[in-house]
């Protein structure tokens, strides 16, 4: 199947789209624990022993309002699930 | 590119290896340097030839051995990495003038395994990753500071951006009616140019 190619056009419009940071969270591997940290923020605000640990705090972050989605890494950076 | 910023990249190209190298892509693109693949230069050329001239073109370069191994059963061992390893190593001790400037890293998978199969390169710089990106991103990241001597961003910022990109970038594609598949396909010269232009539009130090 050919590959499906992009324009610079197209790459310059979805990196500019990409430009400010959302209200989200990520949850991303770190060291063998997972960190909790804010899109766009230089640090994390929390790293747990474990991804359940780090999901649940992001989850009631969620459900409590003051995040809008919670966005989970696998151990290679793509993304496995998303809270909403 | 300038030759001080090139950065002459040696591993596989095959899906199994793309966990791999589509962050350590993003970790030279981090640095403000280019990275030079084989598989983004035009075909019409012989490969070594092709290969040659993108080393004589690059002061850095990393060079993956970790697949020069057998991985299955019936799977033979890939000797290219090796054999374009030895050209680079090669051009750097006869090569004239800046190509006596040339700096490499080797990465291989587990800690000291070149010592049983390739030990004459002992003494180079060399590094291992386990398979592991974040890993891959710290080694990749401090040997670039240690070479280029200045203030460089942590391999933990790096790693998180990296993250970042992956998920804003996707959301965005799929925005251009782009499948799961084609994103997983994206030719290295589409990835190269995105990582570049999301990496400017965010990178903090």
């Amino acid at each position: 199947m050919a590959e499906k190619i992009l324009t610079k056009g197209m790459i310059l419009r979805i990196a500019e789209s990409a430009r400010n940071p959302q209200n989200r969270l990520h949850i991303i591997s770190r060291n063998g624990k997972w960190a909790v940290k804010k899109e766009g923020a230089k640090r994390a605000f929390g790293i747990y022993a474990t991804k359940d640990k780090a999901i649940e705090i992001a989850t009631a972050r969620v459900r409590a309002g003051k995040t809008e989605e919670a966005v989970v890494h696998d151990l290679y950076g793509h993304v496995s699930q998303k809270i909403v | 590119m300038p030759f001080e910023s090139n950065v002459f990249i040696n591993c596989p190209f095959d899906k199994f290896y793309v966990p791999l190298l589509q962050p350590l892509l993003f970790t030279v693109l981090y640095f403000d340097l280019a990275p030079l693949i084989a598989e983004t230069t035009s075909s019409g050329q012989v490969r070594v030839d092709k290969i040659k001239k993108l080393i004589h073109r690059s002061k850095y370069s990393i060079h993956d051995i970790s697949r020069s191994e057998v991985l299955q059963g019936k799977d033979l061992p890939r000797f290219n990495m090796p054999f374009e390893m030895g050209l680079d190593l090669g051009c750097q001790t006869y090569g004239k003038g800046k190509l006596g400037l040339k700096k490499c890293l080797i990465l291989e998978k587990t800690k000291y395994h070149y010592l049983k199969v390739i030990s004459d390169i002992a003494g180079q710089d060399i590094e291992n990753h386990d398979d592991n990106p974040e890993e891959l991103i710290r080694k990749v990241r401090n040997w670039f500071a240690a070479v280029l001597h200045a203030h460089q961003p942590s391999p933990t910022l790096i790693w998180d951006a990296y993250n970042e990109f992956l998920d804003q970038t996707s959301i965005r594609l799929k925005k251009e009616v782009f499948s799961r598949k084609d994103i997983e396909s994206l030719p290295f010269s589409n990835f190269i140019l995105l990582a570049k232009q999301w990496i400017a539009l965010h990178k903090t130090s």
